[in-house]
């Protein structure tokens, strides 16, 4: 064996002993000494590896193959060092980024700002659902206004002329003329669909009605009704009763104990109170609570708006939604529907 | 009207039905019973007692140790009372005694106490602890003195006998307005005889024969819309004086003070029949008339601008509409209303003139109204009366006049234009399952008919000839009533529960879908809805300064209340009304919307049409920063007109609303800052205003500001968004977009509205966005002039942009504006 050759693998072998140590002492090393050393063992033009194979030339051609595998080992074992290390180096980095990154999980979060809608919208959203279930389309109330003559408000509804029924609730008047008013119960949409609708109808309408009473926790000037008005043929009581029963027992999420009470009201022949028993805080025994008036349409009613009696029968009735809310919501004082005080209203959110 | 049952069972047997069991009864066939009271007894072992002693309590100032003799034996109780004193008779509740909490009215059991360390037994009773302030009067408060109540009765005595007490309940029922016959004891009697099924025990007056001396004073039923039956007569040779206990106490039970004999008898008679009835003194009667023609008694409508003073010494000013009882054409009573001075019966008076009449119900309402006077009265007469009945009525009213104070009757004189009928409805007995819903065995439907006092006629068996009592003809007048009448009775809960089947399956309108969107965007933007009043009063007004457009007013005629008054024009004071409220709570942070209506009269009414437009208004009203302490760098530092503006660009895009929206810089209204109030329209359409508040109308208000506002017309928003082409996808470009950022230096005249406009008339079809990234004013932009930084987003479907086509675009795009508003982009 000639000396070149020795000597070259000496070299090789040298050089791979270098490369291990000087990538042995983690520590010491960094990203920026790696490519120095890269540079300094492998480096294209001035690198010892490319020093030590300019000596191929001076090697015999038999040996040259061996020689030059072995070259190509060492060159692979110091690039497989160095990208270990470089690994190595990146982990350990990226675990210090991480390290510094570390938070206090239980920090708020940035604030996104809280909205509600009012509970009377909540309430008349849920009772509008029920009433889609059974059948019931929602007219707007923006068909049913809140001014209105005494025509819709009285005499379509079947109150008699110069009759202490028109006392029943205290009715607003306007400078608008002697016949304008504020209406006082949402059954004037009643009337104004059945005005421009033939059976079958089942319609429901939210609305606000007001009266002309003095304000107390249980009472305010303004308040919102639900109005609802099924006719067809062959429609009874017992199905009033039904649908009451049903809405009830879906509003409240249980069967209650509920009862239907004689009652007078001039759009309605019968007329019934309707009263669901609740437990007052700190009383032994339940309560009727009013929440409804309600009964078969009276027949003047439908002639009213030339649908025949003696064909189709049909029910209507009007509820507070101040009350539902209150009775749902256990809120004490009809006033603070109306005064929002943002306390009141951040109590509904989610709701 | 309240009911006594101790008066009550003079007429039906009540025997074995407890009061609750009784207004239950009554309220579920529709006479609704508000209160059920016990009088006279609700306690139990209460004593008459003597105060023997009065020593102080060795713990307590305002305490004092009480030696009670019960006759047999002494017990010692700790009282608080300031007026006992020794030698006192006093009720004494024994341990074990019932007696009412003042609190609530319930009635207690007394168990043994220990107050401020010393045993005190039983109770000395105050008059409310008894229940007895309405029978009795104490003139002082604290316990009750009964020295000169029962200064007889031996110690020991149980105070019920020794007052004489028996217990019975006062109903507090609450007729309806079509139950004229529900204003009587009678008219209940009969209820409740038809609810139990028990036998009516009305003994008939004697008759009155009309044929006796003929009447000095003569009667004319002048106006017969007034009055269908007038009979009047004359009683001499009473004595005027108090009435008897048991009248005194039935009429205090039924809430009326008692007078003298013959008005309470008046009064009396009323409330057992129904019958209202007036008293004149018939020598005043012949002493007024004496001057001009013989007396006579007239009903006639006022003339315009006549007077009368009534009983309560007040001038009344008449109208045409008030029917008037005239004496020789004289007024000298209100018919039906109350009567007049001049012919009030007073102690000196020995002869009436009685007078019981039917003033027709609608004739009697507007008569009331026209002088603004209610009464007892009067409220049955509007509801109607038994017109059948106001003979019997008379004859017994006559007869009690003569039990309590004498007299003998004169003679009597009528004018009768009365056409009694009796009213026969015909009820086909399907007509009830039709109805109902359930079958009602016609036995029971007889039954029920009966008892209520119609008589049936079942000849033919599938309709019935039901003839209505007189005593019901106003309210029952066809089948359907007749029907309401059985189940009433029969009982609503016998009705099954059913379910109609389905028409029809509904889903929510688009308009409901739109509203909803508008709240959800709101919400999460973070107001909270509120829901004002629409009523408005000058004070708010006034506070608010808010505009109001008088020729449009929609005021409100008969308003209780001073704050309730005007139909609102606008939402802005009704937001800053609950702005107001929530300030003085201390909330400060106040983020509101509200939809609500405004209300303007736009055209003169007519029978079914108000003249008044009713509008839809979404206001808002933002003041103060929420969760201000929140650590986080994201939160909201501060609180600016385009923090608001961002809410409605954020909710015009929930609402799919066209981008040609233009913020137009004006302040429309003095309550808002001139130089940060904005008309936004969509084309020429305005829909509403945005801006700050005029600081000094936030600052009058002690309103911590800025206050942000916003009203706009949702019904302008819907015609807009109810032209919404349907979403549609389309296909997304293959190519990369490309960024370009231009910097403009600007002339702060030219908005940024306009340069964006300006953008748009270069119709470059690459550009698919622009935002505004940036905007500068300061030292290094020339003065007078604002640096904005808008980013352009282009973007080709076809392939990827080439310089040379993102050049080109650049191009046309900075043309566009230097050809519209004179900019120069430096490159």
């Amino acid at each position: 064996m000639s000396n070149a050759v020795q000597d070259i693998e000496a070299q090789l072998q040298q050089l791979k002993a270098e490369a291990e140590a000087a990538l042995k002492d983690t520590d010491a090393v960094d990203l920026a000494t790696l490519d120095e050393l890269r540079i300094r063992f492998l480096g294209r033009k001035e690198g010892r590896l490319t020093h030590i194979k300019r000596g191929l030339k001076d090697i015999p051609d038999s040996e040259r193959p061996r020689i030059g595998s072995l070259a190509n080992e060492v060159s692979e074992a110091i690039e497989g060092l160095i990208t270990q290390k470089q690994q190595h180096l990146k982990e350990a980095a990226l675990n210090d980024r991480l390290k510094t990154e570390a938070i206090d999980v239980t920090m708020p979060g940035a604030f996104r700002p809280q909205g509600q809608v009012h509970p009377i919208t909540l309430v008349v959203e849920e009772v509008s659902n029920i009433f889609y279930g059974m059948g019931f389309e929602r007219i707007d109330d923006d068909v049913c206004p809140e001014v209105e003559t005494d025509y819709y408000n009285f005499d379509a509804l079947n109150f008699p002329a110069d009759h202490p029924a028109r006392d029943m609730q205290d009715t607003f008047y306007t400078n608008v003329g002697k016949n304008v008013l504020l209406r006082s119960q949402t059954s004037t949409a009643q009337i104004r669909y059945m005005e421009k609708h033939q059976p079958p109808l089942r319609v429901v309408c939210p609305g606000r009605v007001y009266r002309n009473e003095d304000v107390s926790s249980k009472k305010g000037v303004l308040f919102h009704q639900f109005e609802g008005l099924l006719v067809d043929e062959h429609v009874t009581f017992a199905d009033l009763k039904g649908t009451i029963h049903e809405f009830i027992r879906l509003f409240f999420g249980e069967e209650r104990p509920t009862r239907f009470r004689a009652s007078y009201f001039p759009f309605t022949e019968p007329s019934a109170e309707v009263d669901v028993a609740w437990q007052p805080a700190g009383k032994s025994e339940p309560v009727w609570l009013e929440i409804m008036g309600c009964g078969m349409v009276d027949p003047n009613v439908l002639r009213m708006v030339g649908i025949d009696p003696e064909r189709y029968t049909g029910y209507a009735w009007g509820m507070g939604f101040e009350r539902l809310a209150m009775l749902k919501y256990g809120i004490d004082d009809i006033r603070q529907f109306t005064t929002n005080d943002v306390r009141f209203l951040q109590q509904f959110l989610g709701a | 009207m309240l009911v006594s049952l101790e008066w009550l069972q003079a007429y039906v047997d009540l025997s074995g039905l407890a009061p609750d069991d009784i207004a239950e009864a009554l309220t579920n066939a529709g006479l609704e019973v508000e209160d059920v009271e016990l009088k006279g007894g609700a306690f139990s072992k209460v004593v008459v007692a003597h105060v023997d002693k009065v020593e102080p309590h060795p713990n307590a100032d305002r305490l004092r140790l009480v030696t009670v003799n019960l006759g047999d034996t002494c017990n010692q109780v700790v009282c608080g009372a300031p007026n006992v004193a020794e030698k006192m008779r006093i009720a004494y509740a024994q341990l074990g005694a019932q007696v009412i909490n003042r609190k609530d009215g319930t009635l207690f059991e007394l168990t043994p106490a220990k107050i401020r360390g010393v045993e005190s037994t039983g109770m000395i009773c105050s008059i409310d602890e008894l229940g007895l302030s309405g029978q009795y009067e104490s003139s002082e408060a604290g316990i009750w003195d009964i020295t000169t109540v029962c200064p007889d009765a031996a110690l020991g005595t149980d105070l019920k006998t020794a007052l004489g007490l028996s217990a019975y309940a006062v109903l507090d029922t609450a007729p309806t307005a079509n139950r004229g016959d529900h204003m009587s004891m009678l008219g209940v009697a009969r209820e409740v005889a038809a609810l139990f099924d028990r036998d009516l025990k009305i003994a008939p007056p004697g008759t009155l024969d009309p044929k006796g001396a003929s009447c000095p004073i003569q009667v004319e039923i002048v106006d017969e819309a007034a009055c269908s039956f007038y009979a009047g007569v004359l009683v001499e040779g009473i004595t005027i004086g108090p009435s008897p206990d048991w009248l005194v106490r039935r009429l205090e039970d039924a809430g009326v003070r008692s007078i003298n004999n013959v008005v309470d008898m008046t009064n009396y008679v009323m409330l057992e029949y129904g019958q209202p009835l007036h008293a004149f003194d018939a020598n005043k009667i012949k002493a007024l008339a004496k001057s001009s023609a013989p007396p006579t008694i007239g009903v006639r409508y006022a003339r315009s601008g006549e007077t009368m003073t009534t009983l309560d010494d007040i001038e009344r000013t008449l109208t045409p509409q008030s029917a008037l009882i005239t004496l020789n054409d004289v007024p000298v009573a209100l018919a039906g209303v109350m009567g007049g001075a001049t012919t009030e019966i007073d102690d000196q008076a020995t002869a009436v003139f009685l007078e019981c009449a039917y003033f027709p119900s609608a004739s009697t309402r507007l008569s009331s109204r026209s002088v603004g006077l209610r009464s007892e009265s009067s409220a049955r007469f509007e509801r109607g009366i038994d017109a059948a009945t106001c003979d019997a009525a008379l004859a017994r009213a006559v007869e009690l006049l003569q039990q309590l104070a004498g007299g003998q009757v004169h003679s009597m004189v009528i004018d009768d234009r009365r056409q009694l009928q009796n009213t026969v409805v015909s009820l086909r007995l399907a007509q009830l399952e039709r109805v109902l819903g359930m079958d009602v065995p016609q036995e029971t439907v007889q039954q029920c008919l009966t008892h209520l006092g119609f008589t049936v006629d079942t000849t033919d068996n599938t309709t019935w000839a039901v003839t209505v009592p007189s005593y019901r003809a106003d309210d029952v007048t066809r089948e359907i009533d007749v029907i309401e009448e059985v189940i009433r009775v029969y009982g609503y809960n016998r009705i099954p529960y059913t379910l109609p089947a389905k028409t029809a399956t509904p889903k929510i309108t688009a308009r409901q879908q739109f509203l909803n969107t508008i709240r959800g965007s709101l919400m999460a933007s973070g107001l909270a809805e509120v829901s004002t009043a629409s009523l408005i009063g000058p004070t708010l007004v006034e506070q608010t300064q808010a505009h109001i457009d008088e020729s449009k007013a929609v005021r409100l005629t008969n308003s209780h209340s001073a704050e309730f008054v005007l139909m609102r024009q606008q939402l802005l004071p009704s937001l800053l009304d609950i702005a107001l409220h929530n300030e003085a709570k201390g909330n400060q942070t106040q983020w509101f919307f509200e939809l609500g209506r405004t209300y303007l009269r736009v055209a003169e009414p007519s029978e079914k049409y108000t003249g008044v437009t009713e509008t839809l208004m979404l206001g808002g009203l933002i003041k103060g920063l929420p969760q201000a302490a929140r650590w986080h760098q994201s939160k909201l530092k501060t609180l600016d007109f385009f923090v608001v503006k961002g809410m409605l660009e954020q909710l015009f895009c929930q609402l799919r609303l066209p981008q040609a929206q233009r913020w137009v810089a004006e302040a429309t209204s003095p309550m808002m800052h001139p130089g940060q109030t904005a008309t936004i329209k969509f084309g020429k359409q305005a829909v509403g205003i945005i801006g700050q508040l005029h600081p000094r109308l936030y600052d009058s208000l002690k309103l911590k500001g800025p206050v942000f506002v916003f009203e706009l017309h949702v019904d302008q928003l819907w015609k807009l968004a109810d032209k919404r082409e349907p979403v549609k996808a389309h296909a997304l470009s293959a190519y990369q977009a490309v960024e370009r950022d231009l910097a403009l230096t600007v002339p702060e005249t030219i908005s940024h509205q306009q340069i964006m406009a300006a953008f748009g008339q270069a119709n470059e079809p690459l550009l698919k966005q622009i935002e505004l990234f940036d905007m500068y004013a300061g030292e290094q932009v020339e003065a007078g002039h604002r640096s904005l930084a808008y980013r352009l987003t282009l973007q080709s479907n076809e392939g990827t942009l080439t310089d040379a086509q993102i050049a080109a675009a650049l191009d046309q795009l900075t043309a566009s504006l230097n050809q519209a508003l004179n900019i120069t982009v430096r490159s």
